[in-house]
């Protein structure tokens, strides 16, 4: 009997295919913290980023028939973890979004990797442009969060959207310059110096 | 004029900047870069706060693990999917379409006309019902779809071909 864990993610997959729902529980255990992380950064609410996580999932279950090993299975998931994202912020934009909550909880998961004083000295400036991401307009946000949070190559990033090389810098240097430029706004606009 | 100029290479040195945060700036690049911005605070205040936007967002870069009981949740949910929605389904379906389209293909084929068409139809269906089994490609599925359109364009035109027959034949 093969062991599940020495098995290729194609492997896997061939296995889920033939009828063995259980087998995809192996892919769950590989790929949740990268989807889930991902999902975090883009909506930046826990227990939303729970219920989207767990659907990207059953999104990927249920087409998993598609799958090319042209592709490494991270790339593909990450494809479908995007466009999903995508799709739930677009129905909830409607609603409304209660940005408070996004700076809030990635903050506090990040507060850990820093110490004291460095928290002090930071919080400020960090907590504006964590805001100021949330509200980047997803097309921008993205392939930012890819780049600098996952620190994917624009090469990576270019199969996960399926748009070219250009087009993925182009963005990133877009929604930096965005970020730069809200980032000089808001300080000028509360009064108090940013940096 | 100056400050055209001036403009100009501000332009230049924020695509420079960009480049530093990809992680891919030459020694001499990057001595220009120093250069320009001991002379002009604009492009010095920009690049100090892009260097907060770029540490920002690598302090957040750690994977945050998913939450307890994540895995069952979602073995749970597929688990209550019905059996349609399974993922070795997709194939099968798709491959009985194909199968259909190769039964059907060779009754079209002794009606002329359309029956070069149809030849052509079934040599694809039979290469979908049996890579259908196997792998299943969007482009198969596609390719299935498609033919499924054709044959109900064939069975069309079939009846449109008898229908003039038998006006020819009453004149
Ligand atoms: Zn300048």
């Amino acid at each position: 009997m093969n062991d599940i864990h020495n098995l290729s993610d194609y492997e896997v997959v061939r296995q889920c295919l033939d009828e063995d729902k259980e087998a995809f529980a192996e892919i769950v255990s590989r790929y949740k913290s990268l989807v889930y992380s991902i999902v975090l950064k883009m909506v930046g609410n826990t227990d939303e980023a729970n219920d989207i996580a767990q659907e990207i999932f059953i999104k990927a279950y249920k087409s998993l028939s598609r799958y090319s090993p042209d592709y490494r299975f991270s790339t593909w998931i990450m494809r479908i973890a995007t466009n999903h994202v995508i799709d739930c912020r677009r129905k909830k934009r409607s609603e409304t979004v209660p940005m408070e909550d996004c700076e809030a909880e990635l903050g506090r998961t990040a507060a850990s990797a820093r110490t004291p004083e460095q928290e002090l000295v930071r919080r400020e400036d960090s907590q504006a442009i964590r805001g100021l991401l949330c509200d980047l307009p997803d097309i921008y946000k993205i392939p930012i969060v890819l780049f600098h949070q996952q620190g994917m190559s624009y090469q990576e990033i270019s199969d996960i959207i399926q748009e070219p090389l250009s087009k993925v810098k182009n963005r990133i240097f877009r929604g930096r310059r965005m970020l730069k430029d809200s980032l000089i706004k808001l300080g000028r606009d509360s009064g108090y110096g940013i940096l | 004029m100056e400050s055209c100029d001036r403009k100009n290479s501000c332009d230049r040195i924020e695509g420079l900047l960009m480049d530093y945060m990809d992680g891919r700036l030459g020694e001499a690049q990057l001595n220009m870069l120093h250069k320009h911005m001991e002379s002009c605070p604009q492009c010095r205040e920009d690049f100090e706060l892009y260097i907060a936007i770029q540490d920002t967002l690598h302090e957040d870069m750690p994977k945050h693990a998913a939450p307890e009981g994540f895995d069952d949740a979602v073995m749970r949910r597929i688990a209550e999917l019905p059996d349609e929605a399974g993922a070795s389904n997709a194939g099968y379906v798709w491959g009985g379409a194909a199968a259909a389209a190769l039964v059907l293909a060779p009754m079209l084929e002794g009606i002329p006309v359309v029956g070069g068409y149809v030849e052509r139809a079934g040599a694809v269906a039979a290469s979908i019902a049996y890579a259908a089994g196997g792998t299943s490609v969007v482009l198969l599925e596609m390719l299935a779809q498609a033919q499924i359109v054709v044959l109900c364009i064939f069975v069309c035109l079939t009846l449109l071909q008898f229908a003039v027959y038998k006006q020819e034949k009453a004149w």
